[in-house]
C-alpha cells in the first residue's frame, strides 16, 4: 500500500513528447484509471510509475518519497499485461507459487497461499494444469492471482482485459473490483475502454496527446466534463456535439448551425455561450436526454431531421437523427420510431453542456 | 445482391464438426453470425466463400449450386480482421487494386475510385500509405477495396474487433449504412453480441458447430430459444438462478426464495428448474413487497447512463441494470423484484 505523485512529469523519446507536465496524486489504496485513445502517454505513464521507463524531467514520489529500491522487482510492484504473461510450460500451482518461492518463503505458507488464491479467484479445479492447456480467459485469470499473490504495493494493469471475449469481460470486470475491495492495493488501471474505466475505477484521468485533460471520480467526468475531448471520450453512446456560429440580435440569442439551420437559445444556455472566446461554439448533448417531438418548454432547443438508422445497444434503442448539423442521437421516446421518419429532437437546456469551439473549454463547467 | 441458402452443410475437422447448417439469407439483408471464440463461425463464412468446401450438403447462391465452385467465380467480398493491406501501395491503390488486376481502363478505374471514396468518405487519405493510417482509417481502406469488386455479397470477419472502443461504435453504425444504402447482402461475423445485435437484420447464433437459432435481434434478446442463447446474449449476460417451482407457487433458489403470481405459473411446468431473468428486468427497492427477496450490494458500476448493481443472494450473484444514475453502498441490504413478465424457464442445467 503506497501512494504515488507524479509531479511535473515529461517524457520525452527524441522530438516525440509522449507525456507532457503530467501532475497526478494518486492515494494510497485508490483505483486510478488511465484513460485515453491511442498514443495518448497512458502506457508511457505506467511504464515510468513501474520503473520500465524513467521520467526526462519531473519527480516520481512514492509515499512522499523517490523509489530508494534500486531494482524494479524490490519495488513492490505488481503487473499485469493484456497478453497473459503466464509460464505456459508451468502447471497453474507452479505460476502462482513462483513469486513466494523466488523470496524463498517456507513451503507451508505457499502451499497455504497458493490455495487460497486459487479458490478466490475460482482456478482452484484447474492448479495441476499446465498453464498453456487454458483457456485465454483462464490464462488471464491465472496472470492476475500470480501477480496478486506477492501481494504488491502498487498493483499496475495495462489493459488486460482486452483480449477476453465480451460477455467474461463484464464477469472480469465486477471481479477486479471485488479483488481490490479485498486487498485494498493502489492500482493504476490503464484501458482505452471508458465502460472499464467507469465501472472500476475511483478516480479516472483522461489523457490526450499527452496531456492530463482531466481527473476526477466517473460520474464526476461523466457529468461535468470540463472539456470537449472528456465529453466526447466518455460516455456510451458517444455524446452529441453540434457546432455554430453565435449570433445575438436585440438581447435574443441564436444559434447557426454548420449545415445551415438556426436555432434559437434559451437565456441560460444563450448567457454561458456568450462567454467563448469567439463567435464559434458547440453544443452537447447526451443521448439519454435527447427527446423525440417538441416538450412544448421554454427551456428546450429544438433540432429537424430524418431517422437515419435504429440502432439496438442491450435493452434500449439508439435513433440516429439526421440533420443539416450532423446526426444527433436520441433514446427518449423512440421505442416506435422508425428509419425514414422525420423526427423533431428536443434538447432540455438543463442537459445542454456548452463549450468553446476555439479552445474546446466548457463554458458552463462547474470547477473544483 | 445475392441470395444466399445452405442446406444440411457439414464440415468435419479431426476434433471439431461444423453443423449440419441450414441457413437462408435473401438479398441485401445484413446478415449476422455470432458465437463465443472457436465455436465454428468463421468456418461457415468460409464454406460460403469457397475456402473450405463442405463433407455434406450443399451451398447455392441464387438458386446456382456453388459448392465446389472456386471463391473467385462465387463473386465475393472478404474483409478480414487483419487487414490484408498493401504496405507498398497508397490507398487509392490498395484500393483500385482488383480493378488494375483485371485490366481495366484508366478513366473507369478513377471513376470507379471516385464512387467507392465518397461513399466510404475516404477522399482525404488517398494518398496515404497504410503505415500513416489511423486503424479506423486502414479498415475503411479495406472495405474500399471490397466495394470497388461490385461482389454480390461481402463477408466480414471481425471486421473492425481490433478498433479501440469509440472508433468500433463509429463504425458499426457506419457499416450498417453502407450496407443499407447500397442494398447489399453483408454477412458479419463477429464474437461481440452488442456490435453484432445493434448491426444485423437477422443472426444465427452459433454454439459448439450447430446454429442454435436464427432471428432478429428482438427475437433472440426478447425470446431466446435456448439457455446457451440466454447467457450469450446482453450485457451483463442473462442472470440464470437454479431452483425449484413449488406446488404453492413460490421459487425456491440456495439460501433464498420469492413467491409467482398462481395465474401465472399455470402453463408451466413444477420443480426444478433455471429462471432467467435479465438484469434490467430486476427493480430494487428499500422494502419487501410481494414476490420480492432480499440482495446484499457487492458492487456498483456506475456507467452515467445507467448503473450495474451486483447482488448476492444466497450463494447467487445477480446483476441488476437500472437507468440513470444511483448510489448504494456495499454491504447495503435491499429487495429484488423480477418482473414476471420478462422471466424465462429453461431445463435445469446439468
Amino acid at each position: 500500500m503506497s501512494s504515488i505523485s507524479l509531479r511535473n512529469i515529461t517524457k520525452r523519446f527524441g522530438d516525440f513528447t509522449a507525456v507532457s507536465d503530467l501532475n497526478l496524486e494518486i492515494a494510497d489504496g485508490e483505483f486510478l484509471a488511465l484513460l485515453g485513445p491511442s498514443g495518448c502517454g497512458k502506457t508511457t505513464t505506467m511504464n515510468m510509475v513501474a520503473g520500465i521507463e524513467s521520467a526526462s524531467s519531473g519527480d516520481l514520489l512514492f509515499d512522499g518519497k523517490p523509489p530508494t529500491a534500486k531494482r524494479i522487482q524490490d519495488r513492490g510492484i505488481g503487473f499485469v499485461f493484456q497478453n497473459y504473461a503466464i509460464f505456459t510450460h508451468m502447471t497453474v500451482r507452479e505460476n502462482l507459487a513462483f513469486s513466494l518461492t523466488v523470496k524463498q518463503r517456507p513451503q507451508s505458507e505457499i502451499d497455504k497461499r497458493v490455495n487460497a488464491m486459487a479458490k478466490r479467484m475460482s482456478i482452484d479445479h484447474r492448479l495441476d494444469q499446465l498453464s498453456g492447456k487454458l483457456s485465454v480467459n483462464e490464462m488471464q485469470k491465472v496472470a492476475i492471482a500470480r501477480s496478486a499473490i506477492a501481494e504488491p504495493k502498487v498493483f499496475l494493469l495495462d489493459e488486460p482485459l482486452s483480449n477476453l471475449d465480451a460477455s467474461f469481460r463484464a464477469y472480469m470486470r465486477a471481479e477486479l473490483k471485488i479483488l481490490q475491495h479485498e486487498f485494498k492495493q493502489t492500482m493504476v488501471y490503464v484501458t482505452h475502454d471508458q465502460i472499464e474505466a467507469m465501472s472500476l475505477a475511483d478516480r479516472i484521468a483522461i489523457m490526450d496527446r499527452g496531456k492530463l485533460m482531466q481527473v476526477g471520480a466517473p460520474l464526476d467526468v461523466y457529468n461535468n466534463p470540463a472539456n470537449v475531448f472528456v465529453a466526447q471520450f466518455v460516455g456510451s453512446p458517444a455524446i452529441n456535439l453540434l457546432e455554430g456560429k453565435l449570433v445575438t440580435e436585440g438581447g435574443n440569442s441564436s444559434l447557426h448551425l454548420n449545415g445551415g439551420e438556426t436555432i434559437s437559445l434559451p437565456p441560460t444556455l444563450a448567457k454561458n455561450f456568450a462567454k467563448s472566446s469567439t463567435d464559434r461554439v458547440v453544443l452537447g448533448i447526451r443521448a439519454q436526454e435527447v427527446k423525440a417531438g417538441s416538450q412544448n418548454s421554454a427551456n428546450e432547443v429544438l433540432v429537424h431531421g430524418m431517422v437515419e438508422v435504429i440502432e439496438r445497444i442491450g435493452p434500449v434503442r439508439v435513433a440516429h437523427v439526421h440533420t443539416p448539423a450532423g446526426v444527433v442521437k436520441c433514446m427518449q421516446g423512440v421505442d416506435a420510431t422508425h428509419v425514414g421518419e422525420a423526427l423533431t429532437v428536443s434538447l432540455p437546456e438543463s442537459s445542454c453542456l456548452a463549450f468553446d469551439a476555439a479552445s474546446g473549454n466548457r463554458l458552463n463547467y462547474m470547477g473544483h | 445482391m445475392a441470395k444466399i441458402s445452405l442446406q444440411g452443410v457439414v464440415k468435419r475437422y479431426p476434433t471439431f464438426t461444423v453443423g449440419p447448417i441450414d441457413l437462408e439469407i435473401p438479398d441485401n439483408e445484413f446478415f449476422g453470425i455470432f458465437g463465443p471464440p472457436s465455436c465454428g463461425k468463421t468456418s461457415i463464412l468460409k464454406i460460403i466463400l469457397g475456402l473450405v468446401v463442405p463433407d455434406e450438403g450443399k451451398v447455392f447462391v441464387d438458386g446456382t449450386d456453388v459448392t465446389t465452385l472456386s471463391p473467385e467465380k462465387r463473386n465475393m467480398a472478404m474483409v478480414f480482421q487483419n487487414l490484408a493491406l498493401f504496405p507498398h501501395l497508397n490507398g487509392a491503390q490498395n484500393i483500385s487494386f482488383p480493378l488494375v488486376e483485371r485490366g481495366f481502363s484508366k478513366e473507369k478505374i478513377d471513376k470507379e475510385l471516385e464512387r467507392v471514396s465518397s461513399v466510404l468518405h475516404v477522399g482525404h487519405i488517398l494518398h496515404k500509405m497504410p503505415a500513416q493510417m489511423s486503424g479506423g482509417e486502414r479498415q475503411r481502406i479495406a472495405l474500399g477495396r471490397a466495394f470497388v469488386r461490385q461482389p454480390g455479397a461481402f463477408l466480414l470477419d471481425e471486421p473492425i474487433a481490433a478498433l479501440d472502443a469509440r472508433l468500433r461504435e463509429e463504425m458499426r453504425v457506419e457499416l450498417k449504412r453502407l450496407q443499407s444504402e447500397g442494398n447489399h447482402t453483408f454477412i458479419y461475423v463477429s464474437h461481440d453480441e452488442e456490435e453484432v445485435m445493434s448491426v444485423a437484420d437477422r443472426l444465427a447464433i452459433v454454439v459448439d458447430g450447430k446454429v442454435l437459432q436464427v432471428g432478429t435481434p428482438d427475437e433472440i434478446y426478447n425470446r431466446p430459444n435456448d439457455v446457451r442463447v440466454a447467457t450469450q446474449i446482453g450485457s451483463p449476460p442473462m442472470n440464470l438462478i437454479q431452483g425449484n417451482v413449488n406446488g404453492t407457487g413460490r421459487f425456491e433458489a440456495e439460501g433464498f426464495e420469492f413467491s409467482l403470481p398462481l395465474d401465472f405459473l399455470a402453463d408451466k411446468p413444477q420443480g426444478a428448474t433455471t429462471l432467467g431473468i435479465r438484469p434490467e428486468n430486476l427493480a430494487i427497492g428499500k422494502n419487501p413487497q410481494i414476490g420480492s427477496f432480499e440482495a446484499k450490494v457487492v458492487a456498483v458500476e456506475p456507467l452515467g447512463g445507467h448503473t450495474i448493481v451486483d447482488m448476492h443472494a444466497g450463494k447467487q450473484t445477480i446483476k441488476v441494470r437500472i437507468a440513470g444514475q444511483h448510489s448504494y453502498q456495499d454491504g447495503e441490504r435491499l429487495y429484488l423484484h423480477p418482473d414476471v413478465q420478462h422471466m424465462h424457464f429453461f431445463k435445469p442445467s446439468a
